[in-house]
């Protein structure tokens, strides 16, 4: 009966010590897993440390100065005009100077220019003068820039034409009659074309577009 | 023979002493087991401790992903200022293995800027440690390290970076060796910066690095086209009066900046000690808010507001007399480019007419008292600007509010301000009346501090029109942007020296806002001594020195600013027009 009981102490010490061991295990296996977490955790600060030094040195490398100079050297854009940002789809609409239905088209003028062989300078130096004399002020010349469509803009540069060089006009008037309406209505679709494609047409439509 | 014979004692059983025994050896046993165990706990606990110190060691020493100090970004999330850990290279002088002579002159390859003497020396200073770069690119740091010299070392430290450089380098300031703001807003907002709750928050400031850096580069060209000593430019929102764009000229690169030490002066006392730095010696001067300018012209808008507030401007048509110069105290006001004729408000405008600035200003008085310094102390000329910057320069203010002084203010002489004053005070003309303090950290919506009304709502819309008439028709046409509907008002201001006032030393100002029909951006540009450009020599007026940079400035942010041109929109001045005969030839 003794040795009984006494089998029985040291059950409970080797229960206990079997207990004991597993706890260590368990605080063992939860270390080593805790450890790996700590050690994820500071891959991911480091991690979001090299990121935070590229960042800085990628701003540092493309800041707003440098990019300016770049800009100066090499991409030279410039600031757009007020004549590029258009306020609406009517103004949009406007833009390739094509008369309503009804009216025969005038080719773009520089078109003309080449098939005449004449030096542009003298059909684009008129389209400058922005405010034209007095006689021609009521042709709609000055309003083309900011046409709108309830007065709707003529092709400016043929007024333009007639403003500095009177005697050029009819023979544009002649060449636009010699054309065909087949190749004339090609002539309207490749005018639209090119003045909606135009870079400066695309840069106002996308500063609308971002507003 | 006596023989004692005693009797022997009778000896006990040996069988307790013999239990006693075991007893004893047992209590020995245990009390060795007790030791046993005593050590093992003992042991036990020390690992069961050393394994909770490691843990929190190994907690401590994970880098924090917070930095050290917050970063500073724009309006719209750009960072100006960040901490890095960035690479220094270090040496200990006197552990060097290879010939200092050689190692210098190799160092001298890899960093051009700093002499092989230079390096020479730090190499042979016997320090036990010296920096040789405290701040080095990792390609630097590559090509130093294939030296091979041992005693060369690459510590990782904390360090403040400025990825836009010099890009608004006066406003957001720098940061001392000792990790402590210097200056701007890095030193005012120091405790915000470092407060452990924040920094991991970026502070948000009001400015807008696209308008910065084409103010900056715009002010640059002008000055440098000019000539000029330096130039001081901001722009604000005038229904908030957040900063926008803050520019001082010359400007300097926080990243690699020295603090230069002040001039020694001989004090009274035959002492030699720190003399004062003024802006025209440092770069470091923010001429925005340290420097004051008497500004000239650009004040009569607002003392013919405050005249008009006052009810002693009723008709924009009424005549005053210019044809002659005021003599008062022995002092002669006069004007400019003397035109000798009558004039109204809008003509003494667009001729910028002293002798009708004075003359109303002398008929405010008579009629209100002081009420003309009454509208500059709400303008808060009388003290340094409302703005959270340590930086701040004191006012000019008249000692005594007499008669001249009172005339000779009413056109902006005899009293100087910052250019951040003028600038808030004519965010208060064209907004409505309403005055707002400046501030250079972004405002939420809810945050915009209550004004106060300065001026009425119908002056500020009569002021408007003035404004933009001026640049129609008057002195500020080089600052007309097409479509933008700029509103300004040019002045030119004499700069007090040695025995007066000097005739070719003058401080140029172009006060401008847009768009007039609904303002929302006040643009002030200050001009320090411009020496007229190439194009036009010798002419110093506003008109061709900061006009042209503000219509430069304006055709570039203004979209960016959501402010787009509209050649067919414009601010109604067709009832003015008729008073000043048409157009003017004024340039």
């Amino acid at each position: 009966m003794i040795a009984i009981k006494r089998l029985w102490s040291i059950m409970w010490i080797l229960i206990i010590a079997a207990g004991a061991l597993t706890a260590y295990l368990v605080s063992l296996r939860v270390a080593t897993e805790r450890n790996a977490v700590k050690a994820m955790e500071r891959q991911i600060y480091s991690t979001k440390a090299n990121i935070r030094y590229l960042e800085v040195e990628f701003s540092a490398r493309a800041n707003i100065r440098q990019l300016a100079e770049w800009n100066a050297r090499d991409i030279k854009y410039s600031v757009p005009g007020a004549g590029q940002y258009l306020n609406s789809e009517r103004q949009l609409a406007s833009l390739d100077s094509i008369e309503p239905s009804g009216q025969p088209n005038a080719a773009p003028p520089v078109m003309a220019a080449m098939a005449q062989n004449e030096p542009a300078p003298a059909m684009i130096v008129p389209v400058k003068a922005e405010t034209p004399a007095k006689p021609v002020a009521d042709q709609g010349f000055a309003i083309v820039r900011t046409a709108s469509a309830a007065e709707p803009a003529r092709p400016r540069t043929i007024a333009a034409v007639a403003i500095a060089k009177p005697e050029a006009a009819p023979r544009i008037v002649k060449l636009v009659d010699k054309v065909a309406p087949r190749d004339r209505r090609a002539m309207r679709l490749a005018q639209l074309e090119a003045t909606l494609l135009d870079p400066k047409t695309l840069g106002s439509a996308e500063g609308k577009a971002t507003r | 023979m006596a023989t004692i014979l005693a009797r022997p004692e009778r000896r006990t059983s040996t069988a307790p002493e013999r239990i006693d025994m075991t007893t004893a050896a047992h209590g020995r046993v245990m009390l060795l087991l007790l030791l046993l165990l005593a050590v093992t706990l003992v042991l036990a606990a020390r690992m069961v401790w050393i394994g909770v110190d490691a843990n929190a060691r190994a907690n401590s020493t994970i880098a924090s992903p917070i930095p050290i100090r917050a970063d500073i970004v724009d309006r719209n999330g750009v960072p100006l200022a960040r901490n890095i850990d960035g690479y220094a290279i270090a040496v200990h002088p006197d552990k060097i293995m290879s010939d200092k002579a050689a190692l210098a002159e190799r160092l001298h390859a890899i960093f051009p800027e700093q002499t092989a003497q230079e390096f020479y020396a730090i190499l042979n200073s016997g320090k036990g440690w010296a920096y040789l770069r405290r701040r080095a690119l990792p390609a630097e740091v590559a090509a130093v390290n294939a030296l091979g010299e041992v005693a060369i070392e690459f510590p990782r430290e904390k360090e403040r970076l400025y990825p836009q450089r010099s890009l608004a380098a006066h406003l957001i300031g720098f940061t001392n060796m000792d990790g402590h703001g210097g200056m701007g807003i890095e030193r005012s907002f120091d405790r915000r910066l470092t407060d452990e709750k924040f920094r991991n928050t970026p502070l948000a400031l009001s400015i807008d690095s696209r308008a910065q850096a084409a103010l900056e580069e715009e002010m640059i060209k002008g000055v440098t086209a000019q000539s000029a000593k330096g130039a001081a430019g901001v722009v604000l929102d005038v229904h908030t009066g957040e900063v926008i764009a803050m520019v001082s000229v010359p400007t300097f690169n926080p990243n690699r900046f020295e603090v230069p030490a002040p001039p020694m002066v001989r004090g009274k006392d035959g002492r030699m000690r720190a003399g004062v730095i003024q802006c025209d010696q440092l770069p470091l001067c923010n001429r925005v808010v340290q420097a004051r300018y008497e500004l000239g012209s650009v004040f009569k808008p607002l003392s013919i507001a405050a005249a008009m507030d006052a009810g002693v401007v009723t008709d924009m048509s009424k005549l005053y007399d210019a044809t002659k110069p005021i003599q008062i105290g022995g002092y002669a006001i006069h004007d400019h480019d003397a035109l000798n004729i009558w004039m109204n408000v809008p003509q003494a405008l667009i001729h910028s007419s002293n002798i009708v600035a004075a003359r109303i200003a002398d008929e405010l008085q008579m009629a209100d008292g002081n009420r003309l310094a009454t509208v500059y102390r709400q303008l808060e000329f009388d003290r340094p600007v409302s703005i959270q910057l340590n930086e701040q320069a004191t006012t000019l203010w008249p000692r005594e509010w007499s008669r001249i002084a009172n005339m000779t203010a009413s056109y902006g002489h005899g009293i100087a301000v910052t250019p951040l004053h003028l600038a808030s005070a004519y965010a208060a003309l064209v907004n409505g009346g309403i005055w707002h303090p400046t501030s250079v950290v972004k405002l939420e919506p809810g945050q915009v501090p209550q004004g106060r009304r300065v001026f009425s709502a119908a002056t500020s819309a009569r002021m408007r029109q003035l404004l933009r008439m001026i640049v129609q028709s008057g002195t500020g046409r080089m600052g007309n942007a097409d479509g933008y509907r700029v509103g300004a008002k040019t002045g030119t201001g004499e700069k007090p020296g040695v025995g007066g006032y000097s005739k070719h030393s003058n401080v140029v100002t172009f006060a401008s806002a847009f768009p007039m029909d609904e303002p929302r951006y006040v643009v002030v540009v200050v001009m320090d001594e411009p020496q007229g450009s190439k194009q036009y020599p010798g002419v110093r007026t506003a008109a061709y020195t900061t006009a042209p940079i503000v219509k430069a400035f304006v055709q570039r942010v203004g979209p960016l600013m959501g402010v787009y041109p509209e050649p067919n929109r414009d601010i109604d001045i067709s009832e003015l027009l008729p008073l000043i005969g048409g157009d003017q030839d004024t340039q």
